[in-house]
């Protein structure tokens, strides 16, 4: 190869028309660029880069005389739109679930305090409905009926009147029957009331010590 | 305006009551069926034959025939529906069951007694 003086020798005894410093070198390599090379491509090899990018943009605004084109990485530009609608979908993925997790979460909650109305105001009139569903139809829920209440519970729930009706229905005398089923021991008073009378006291005494 | 409140009034109440005896019936189920221990292949075929039962000692009961004449015609309701009873459920648990409607009734009868029990005792001038 002929060497960059030579020409300009040679084109200077030629009296060319050529403007000088054609030839001039533009480019110019970074200190030491050959003697580190060899260090870097094995580090790049083993994985190790040693020019980030912030390293690179801090170069580009702080060195005014180096050349961009030589700091810049191949492709650098080419890449870049690409690079960019990248990292604009990586953030809207993560956007896009982020609202599918609250929506999932919120609906969940939802969920949740719907089946708590539910469960708490329903609950009374709904607790002997799969009952109901028996008495009228062939379906039956089981289980349900079998975790219902003492009858004694649920007694307590319910009207006097309401309770006479359907035993007049069922042909029940319900004066007779109540009356058939008190004892005197409303009448009667009670054993403190004996000692709280003292006539009836003195009676007591007399006829337990005469017995 | 004063009837038309009075027949909604008069509708409430019916519909309060039927709700009312709704509520014992369905609990008369449910004792029922825990007592005699129904399974639900049993139960699907007892509750309509009950039903059937029940509307027939009803229609008994309305009629207007002696005391006597009354309790030999649910006598013989009861002994009819027992052998339809009985091949659903076998003999010995159709016994339960006649015993334990008995003493569903007897419940609500004590229920009613312990109620008046309570009122005399807080106010004493009304007799129960």
């Amino acid at each position: 190869m002929v060497k960059k003086v030579d020409i300009q020798k040679e084109l200077s005894e030629l009296n060319s028309n050529l403007p000088s410093g054609l030839f001039d070198n533009n480019y110019e390599t970074p200190n030491n660029y050959f003697t580190e090379l060899p260090g870097a491509i094995i580090e790049k090899v083993k994985g190790i880069d040693r020019n980030t990018e912030s390293e690179l943009e801090f170069s580009v605004f702080t060195s005014g005389e180096t050349n961009i084109n030589n700091i810049v990485p191949i492709n650098y530009f080419n890449s870049l739109p690409k690079l960019i609608l990248d990292k604009i979908k990586k953030e809207r993925v993560s956007d896009s679930n982020r609202k599918k997790k609250l929506s999932f979460i919120a609906t969940a909650a939802f969920c949740i305090t719907l089946l708590g109305f539910i469960l708490f105001f329903g609950k009374k009139d709904n607790l002997i409905q799969p009952i109901n569903e028996l008495a009228n139809s062939n379906s039956l829920k089981f289980n349900t009926i079998r975790n219902i209440l003492t009858i004694e519970n649920n007694l307590e729930n319910i009207n006097d009147e309401e309770i006479v009706l359907f035993l007049k229905e069922n042909g029940h005398d319900i004066n007779a029957a109540v009356i058939a089923s008190l004892t005197d021991d409303i009448l009667l008073p009670g054993m403190n009331d004996y000692f709280c009378d003292q006539i009836t006291l003195n009676k007591y005494l007399y006829n337990s010590i005469n017995q | 305006m004063i009837s038309a409140i009075a027949i909604a009034q008069h509708d409430l109440h019916n519909n309060k009551d039927q709700k009312g005896r709704e509520k014992i019936k369905q609990l008369y189920i449910a004792y029922i069926t825990q007592e005699i221990n129904l399974n639900e292949d049993e139960a699907e075929k007892f509750w309509p034959v009950h039903n059937q039962y029940d509307i027939e000692l009803k229609t008994t009961y309305k009629k207007d025939i002696s005391e006597l004449e009354k309790e030999e015609e649910i006598l013989s309701v009861r002994k009819k529906f027992a052998t339809k009873f009985h091949k659903i459920i076998g003999n010995e648990r159709t016994n339960v069951f006649f015993t334990k409607d008995r003493e569903f009734r007897e419940k609500l009868i004590n229920r009613l007694r312990d109620h008046q029990i309570k009122n005399y005792k807080k106010n004493p001038t009304t007799r129960p």
